[in-house]
């Protein structure tokens, strides 16, 4: 038959090229695809008709005669408006063929009410999405849970797999504070830099990342990181952003009509002054003029202002460029920034700067090269402490005596020797300047994000992919407690560490995409990926400097040098098929296999199925007109996962040689883990698997001024692999074992209305809501709680039990007869009652309101944020309890608090004495837990974004091609809070502990300004 | 898929074996302890509650009664997953290999020490299962009866003595006490240990199995000599005296201490009670603090003051130091620093204890001999075995002997109670320091008659405390265990005795 060569280029309506556009000669299976420049070259006889597909567009026919150029122009499809998503492995999905639900974060969302680490802002923005903010500070780390949280092991952060450019990195928290104190280091989302992020894809089930295999238990965050596009000269961006932070509790509600002391009474000499300490059990404030610490005589009288004399202003500033442009074959795109932060805490902040280049070229006709590169090179000083005291700023602080001015402790920080003057018989409480300006808590990350893609297109519907990439890091961290510290007057170097990371991934893939026959499209592709990750850690900690203020380790008098090593290898197969039929119903199937270095021989494979079904109804049945679209879908899927490497067998720790006279002996013990505990291995273990089920539907209504997306699901943890603490009558501390299930269903909804919309104004509403059941159902048939973090005050636990949600908060009550009045002991102390469950510390109700609006140049949006359903444990106003700080501590100051109340060995007998008010609340400050319980519930007007955008009509007289100015806030307003001093979001931890706050560092009301220009 | 996956999963960090004298070692270590259990087991409970030692600091729980989960349950804590677990591991890796008899013996008659101070402290604990977890893969150890307790660890003394064997490899200077791996010398530790477990259980109404065991073990044979004394000599460095690293002022140890006076005084007690006696030890081990509050001040007999037990540094009227007439710290003794240094010997059994015990054995007529001489040799070594903490305590052996020959006249003549009264005054005056062991034995005999303190919200309402409280987190991951023990025993309280402490 006669042909002619027909050639062509397929562009959008704007005129940019579009690539990898489909092109069939109707009636056959031949066809073929364009390149990255829109340019097609296909062999047809004249009079045939070729069919354009392209996601995302509206398809177009074209039948052709003999003129041999035919350029197409595909549109949008309007109703199906960007309604392409990625999906796992990078793969480019319509949206209505999935049978899960994602949800799509643009990279402008990200970009404009900043944050020092960027899943804070993620927070109140897609249902089922549960951000927690740390109180650690501006490098601290942040805790993301997608649909609750499905391990209940205490070590495994269930936050979910964040992939750059189709490169898993790692987001593992590099430290954190526990019960003991002690600073978090950060995390591995923070490095990511907002203003590089195209979009950002939220794959929250487990079918949606079922082929990441073990390492999408959690779900899956896809980012894409902005690349250049085929334009003439150089396209610059450049935004400059400023951010100023307070905090957003500004001042303690403490009482503040008794002083410093004890017993009722005022210091009369320094040695009372010093043994006042934290105390707030003295005197009535009467101004009169009292002996401090340091032998001044200063007024007894209240001093309210502590917060706001200690914390300064935090600021940052972040200024970013980017170049991008390209040509037919070549496209490229460059991006620098800077970020600058010195935080509230005085003397302590983060510099970050990102430095990111993506390309893509066409090499000859069928093959493809994109490289992504990234690095990132962060600087932190003095991160703050937090948790407990020593070192711990805002543990003083926040606990001052009502009459001692923080101004106090500036003036006289060091006694006449250099050294932290004694300001308190305990000297673990650490002076709050010297905390800030002489401790030392120093980081240094350079980080390495690197990939490598090679396509090749064998044929139209067929491809082979090759990729490659790696994330690495290189940290180091130095953390000193300075000579003359009162509590070590010798100094220590607490942790020096040299750490290496990397995480390689390679994947081969082949892949298909082809309408098979009439009416049915397969798209299927098949691949294998190695995974290999090595962390590499060693450091040291030692105490006593010889030559004081000098802190080299050669200086030190003992010190232990210490090296971690983490390697595990995953080897996978997978593979995936997706049938349409006409454009109404598709089947996805996925399977994938994961071989785990870490999990024994005999039962180290897991194999992970999925399948997933979407029914686009209104293709099908004739719907009412205000009925735009409607889907339904639904999906099952396993997942699962291994474990840390070396828990399946006993190792030796040879701990330094002890010089025992005139033998040096070596000694050996069973090796510690990291966490300082001894960890019974265990050669049995298996792997853990995560089963859930989704169904859901899709709808746009009223021009597509409504739209619904509704998800139900419900996943299911089996044979979770937990540390559990065991008793140390064992010889150690915990177990590794294969216990327990956990189960979470929940429902997500997420609506996006357009109430207003006309020439000069629009109004859009999108709230999203989504509600957690999480439960443990069962524990090994031993264990009838999990304990998974405790307090410094020893007041509560967060354990896991069966029947209960994720991580309740346990303690005491108070004891009480059958008319509720509280139990004393004969000595006046309240009697403990049931060690109760309080409730759980994950919120399971959580609501986003984003209201925004347009006039003219102006848009103006609104964000609150609300979370409800859990509680939360207050080790701060438990502290102000002991204190003597807290306002209910008033009652009884004159004369003492009068107990009556049966006794209870005797209940024909009454205990009726008086007790000092001091006693009185000390005993229960750190015995019953009940009235330090508060509901951690919270509404909060998180974001505030006003935007001006210049006119088109001006930029036509400036070198600009646009240009906008905002003004933005974060944190503005707590709405809505139970917890009294505190804010509700002041967890010190990101584990699985949640719901306990201790003096922590205050969380931020930020404001700041956004200036953004293109040329 | 899975070549090299084994050798991915293996630890290099981490040895897969070691010889059996590297962990020996490491049990003697912790055996001797570290700072964290001597202080709050040994020197803030122990030694206040029997009146050796007192503060008028909170910390130190145990001068008032008061309770703190940290500290009452501090040994329970530390023995279990250091001493035990690594003693078990030894034992286990030597168990079926003769040619490692000595190692496991040696193992074992540590591993006797360290769960007899548990069980005398708490009464019933794990036994059977303490630090097999890895071994047996149980993670919920059951707490055995005391009596179940003891019968095993003299089981277990028998069993190892008759290992010991001077033909078979000795651990040789990985033997860190005394002995220097001397398989002779194991032997009488371990039959003395086997005297000392007997002789705990003379309260009970049937003492058969009392007097079996002191039988077996004098049959066995026992401490000959002052120098069969059992000890660890500790080295200042990375192998401090943990006792020392709390009460003495050197470069490295607590802090607090270093600065002005020590929070933690000799008892008026103990202080009188020597001073009544005329004790030749009371210059050895009591000083006061110079003028300045730093310590070394003098050692005069006739100079020295005991603090009160039971008070607190406020301005309290009743509870309050002021309320003794005496409100300055610096008036106070306070242990000797000569016997705090950081390689000061920690002692854990002496042939002053033997003799005494043998004295006592002999005077209930378990066994056959002369009490007086056994009680004068046991004071006499009593007084001797402070020597060992280095040439400026001179031993003066005719000074001894006048002393024990005077404190000997109640044990010639009088009741049995006056015999008991005069041996056990002087085990508790030779087991200073040694508090776990002070403490049991005052429990089990009685004597000296101590006069309880009643401090405010103390937990016993007066008493000195029978046993300590389990520690809270054995509830939080074991409570079926610590629940049953409660059941069989009796409420975990401080007045709860233990078995051996009921008739």
């Amino acid at each position: 038959q006669y042909t002619t060569t027909f050639t062509g280029k397929v562009t959008d309506s704007g005129g940019q090229p579009l690539m990898g556009v489909n092109i069939l000669i109707k009636g056959t299976s031949k066809g073929t695809a364009t390149n990255i420049d829109g340019n097609y070259t296909i062999t047809a006889p004249p009079g045939s008709t070729l069919l354009f597909r392209y996601l995302g567009y509206l398809p177009q026919e074209i039948a052709v005669g003999n003129e041999p150029t035919q350029n197409v122009v595909l549109k949008q499809d309007e109703k199906n408006l960007s309604e392409v998503v990625v999906t796992a492995l990078g793969i480019r999905k319509e949206k209505k063929a999935l049978g899960y639900a994602v949800s799509e974060i643009k990279g402008e969302e990200l970009t404009q009410a900043r944050s020092t680490n960027i899943a804070n802002t993620l927070s109140g923005k897609v249902a089922g999405l549960n951000v927690t903010t740390t109180a650690t500070g501006p490098a601290g780390s942040t805790r993301i849970i997608l649909r609750g949280n499905t391990s209940i092991d205490k070590n495994r952060n269930n936050q979910p797999l964040i992939v750059v450019d189709g490169i898993p990195i790692n987001n593992d928290n590099l430290g954190a504070a526990t019960e003991y104190g002690g600073t978090d280091a950060g995390d591995g989302i923070s490095s990511i830099n907002p203003d590089d992020i195209a979009s950002m894809t939220v794959l929250k089930g487990g079918s949606a990342g079922a082929l990441y295999g073990s390492r999408a238990s959690n779900g899956v965050i896809l980012i894409t990181t902005k690349s250049g596009a085929k334009r003439k000269g150089v396209g610059i961006e450049y935004s400059s952003n400023i951010v100023i932070d307070r905090p957003i509790v500004n001042s303690l509600d403490w009482q503040y009509e008794y002083g410093m002391g004890q017993n009722g009474l005022k210091p009369q000499t320094v040695g009372e002054a010093r043994s006042g300490g934290l105390f707030s059990w003295g005197a009535k404030l009467d101004g009169s003029s009292v002996i401090q610490y340091d032998g001044k005589f200063r007024p007894y009288s209240a001093v309210k202002d502590n917060f706001k004399k200690f914390y300064k202003s935090g600021y940052t500033f972040t200024n970013s460029v980017a170049m991008s442009g390209g040509t037919d074959k070549f496209t490229y795109r460059f991006g620098a920034t800077d970020m600058k932060n010195e935080a509230m805490l005085p003397n302590s902040g983060i510099r970050r700067d990102n430095l990111s280049l993506n390309i893509s070229a066409l090499l000859g006709k069928h093959l493809t090269l994109n490289v992504y590169a990234k690095y990132i090179r962060e600087r932190t000083y003095n991160r703050p402490r937090v948790s407990d005291s020593p070192g711990n700023a805002n543990y003083s602080l926040y606990l001052l005596p009502t009459s001692l001015s923080v101004q106090t402790l500036r003036e006289s920080k060091l006694d006449p020797d250099g050294n932290e003057a004694r300001w308190s018989d305990n000297q673990y409480t650490t002076n709050p300047w010297f905390a800030a300006y002489d401790f030392e808590q120093d980081d240094k990350k350079d980080r390495y994000i690197n990939a490598a893609e090679l396509r090749y297109d064998v044929l139209s519907w067929l491809y082979v992919k090759g990729r490659i990439g790696a994330d690495m890091y290189n940290r180091t961290n130095k953390a000193i407690t300075p000579n003359g510290t009162a509590y070590i007057p010798g100094g220590e170097i607490n942790d020096q560490t040299r750490q290496s990371f990397y995480e390689l991934n390679a994947d081969v893939m082949v892949g298909m995409d082809k309408l098979v026959a009439k009416d049915w499209r397969v798209t299927a592709f098949a691949g294998a990926n190695v995974m290999r990750s090595k962390n590499d850690k060693l450091y040291l900690r030692g105490a006593t400097f010889n030559v004081p203020y000098y802190y080299d380790q050669s200086n030190l008098q003992t010190k232990t040098v210490l090296n971690d090593i983490f390697e595990k290898k995953i080897n996978s197969v997978y593979a995936s098929a997706e049938v349409g039929f006409r454009s109404f119903l598709y089947l996805t199937l996925t399977g994938r296999n994961d071989w785990f270095s870490t999990l024994p021989l005999n039962s180290n494979s897991i194999f992970y199925p999925s399948a997933g079904l979407s029914f686009v109804l209104s293709d099908v049945v004739t719907m009412p007109k205000w009925i735009n679209y409607a889907k339904l879908r639904t999906s099952w899927a396993r997942v699962g996962g291994d474990t840390d490497p070396y828990r399946l067998r006993l190792g030796y720790q040879v701990q330094n040689p002890m010089s025992l006279g005139t033998n040096t002996l070596p000694v050996a013990d069973v090796k510690k883990s990291t966490d300082g505990n001894y960890i019974i291995p265990n050669p049995n273990l298996r792997p853990y698997t995560n089963d859930s089920y989704e169904a859901g539907l899709e709808a746009r209504f009223f021009d597509n001024r409504l739209t619904v997306d509704f998800s139900y699901y419900n996943r299911k943890t089996n044979d979770d692999i937990v540390q559990a603490s065991v008793s140390v009558a064992t010889g150690y501390n915990a177990a590794f074992i294969n216990v327990g299930k956990v189960s979470n269903k929940g429902v997500e909804l997420m609506l996006t209305g357009t109430p207003v919309r006309n020439k000069n104004f629009t109004w859009d509403i999108t709230p999203n809501f989504s509600y957690n059941r999480s439960e443990v159902i069962q524990l090994d048939g031993k264990l009838k709680s999990l304990k998974v973090a405790d307090v410094r005050t020893f007041n509560v636990t967060i354990q896991q039990v069966p029947g209960e949600p994720f991580g309740v908060i346990m303690g005491y009550k108070f004891k009480r007869d059958e008319q509720g009045n509280i139990l004393f002991n004969s000595a006046g102390k309240p009697l403990q009652g049931e060690n109760t469950i309080f409730g759980t510390g994950v919120a399971p109700y959580t609501l986003g309101v984003t209201n925004s609006f347009s006039y003219k140049s102006f848009s103006l949006g609104v964000l609150v944020d609300a979370r409800w359903g859990n509680k939360i444990y207050s080790g701060t106003n438990d502290y102000a309890y002991y204190y003597g700080l807290q306002k209910n501590t008033l009652e009884g100051r004159e004369g003492g608090v009068k107990i009556k109340a049966q006794d209870p060995n005797d209940p024909s007998k009454y205990v009726d004495k008086t007790v000092s008010a001091q006693d009185y609340y000390q005993n229960i400050a750190f015995n019953i837990a009940e009235p330090f319980i508060y509901d951690g519930a919270f509404i909060k007007l998180r974001q505030v974004i006003l935007t001006y955008n210049l006119s088109p009509e001006i930029m036509k007289k400036t070198p600009f091609t646009g240009a906008s100015l905002s003004f933005v806030a974060r944190n503005l307003w707590i709405i809505y809070k139970d917890i009294p001093n505190v804010d509700p979001e002041s967890t010190y931890g990101n584990g699985a502990g949640q719901g306990a706050e201790v003096l922590g560092y205050p969380q931020a009301r930020s404001y700041g300004l956004n200036l953004n220009v293109k040329f | 898929c899975t070549k090299n996956f084994e050798q991915i999963n293996t630890d290099p960090t981490a040895a897969p074996a070691v010889t059996p004298g590297i962990l020996l070692t490491r049990g003697l270590l912790y055996a001797s302890g570290g700072e964290f259990e001597a202080w709050r087991s040994n020197l803030i409970y122990c030694g206040p509650m029997v009146q050796h030692l007192s503060s008028l600091s909170l910390t130190y729980a145990g001068d008032k009664y008061l309770y703190n989960d940290g500290y009452s349950g501090a040994a329970f804590n530390s023995f279990y997953p250091n001493g035990i677990k690594i003693l078990v591991t030894l034992i286990n890796q030597t168990a079926n290999d003769p040619a490692q008899a000595n190692f496991n013996a040696m193992a074992t008659i540590t591993k006797v020490i360290m769960l007899q101070r548990l069980t005398d402290l708490h009464g019933d604990v794990p036994y059977l299962a303490a630090g097999r977890g890895f071994l047996d893969l149980n993670f919920s150890p059951a707490y055995d009866r005391q009596e179940t307790i003891y019968n095993g660890l003299a089981a277990e003394l028998i069993a190892a003595a008759a290992k010991l064997d001077a033909a078979k490899a000795t651990p040789g200077s990985a033997d860190i006490s005394g002995y220097g791996g001397s398989p002779e010398q194991w032997k009488k530790l371990a039959y003395s240990l086997l005297l000392r477990i007997g002789l705990r259980l003379s309260k009970k109404s049937d003492p058969a199995k009392a007097k079996e065991y002191v039988q077996k073990a004098v049959a066995g044979g026992v401490f000959t000599r002052n120098e069969d004394i059992f000890y660890m000599q500790h080295v200042a460095g990375d192998y401090d005296n943990p006792n020392s690293h709390v009460i003495g002022v050197y470069p490295g140890s607590r802090a607090e201490t270093g600065k002005s006076n020590l929070s933690i005084k000799l008892s008026k007690f103990f202080v009188d009670l020597l001073k009544t006696k005329n004790d030749p030890r009371l210059p050895f081990i009591s000083e006061l603090p110079k003028p300045d509050s730093t310590p070394g001040g003098s050692n005069v007999p006739a100079l020295q003051k005991g603090l009160p037990n039971g008070y607190d540094n406020t301005s309290d009227p009743v509870y309050g130091i002021g309320s003794t007439g005496d409100a300055d710290l610096a008036h106070y003794s306070q242990p000797r620093q000569i016997i705090a240094q950081p390689n000061s010997p920690n002692i854990f059994l002496t042939y002053s204890e033997v003799q005494l015990m043998l004295a006592e054995a002999t005077a209930r007529g378990w066994i056959a001999g002369d009490p007086v001489s056994r009680f004068i040799t046991g004071v006499k070594s009593g007084i001797w075995q402070w020597s060992l903490y280095g040439p400026a305590i001179v031993y003066d052996d005719a000074a001894a002997q006048a002393y024990a020959l005077a404190e000997s006249a109640a044990v010639g003549a009088g009741s049995l109670n006056t015999k008991l009264e005069a041996i056990n005054t002087q085990y508790y005056i030779t087991t200073f320091l040694n508090e776990y062991e002070a403490y049991a034995n005052w429990r089990r005999s009685g004597y000296p008659v101590l006069k309880p303190v009643n401090y405010k919200n103390n937990e016993t309402n007066g008493q000195i405390p029978r046993r300590l409280r389990y520690p809270r987190n054995d509830y939080d991951v074991n409570r079926e265990n610590v629940e049953a023990a409660n059941a069989a025993q009796g409420a975990d309280l401080f007045t709860t005795p233990v078995w051996w402490d009921k008739p």
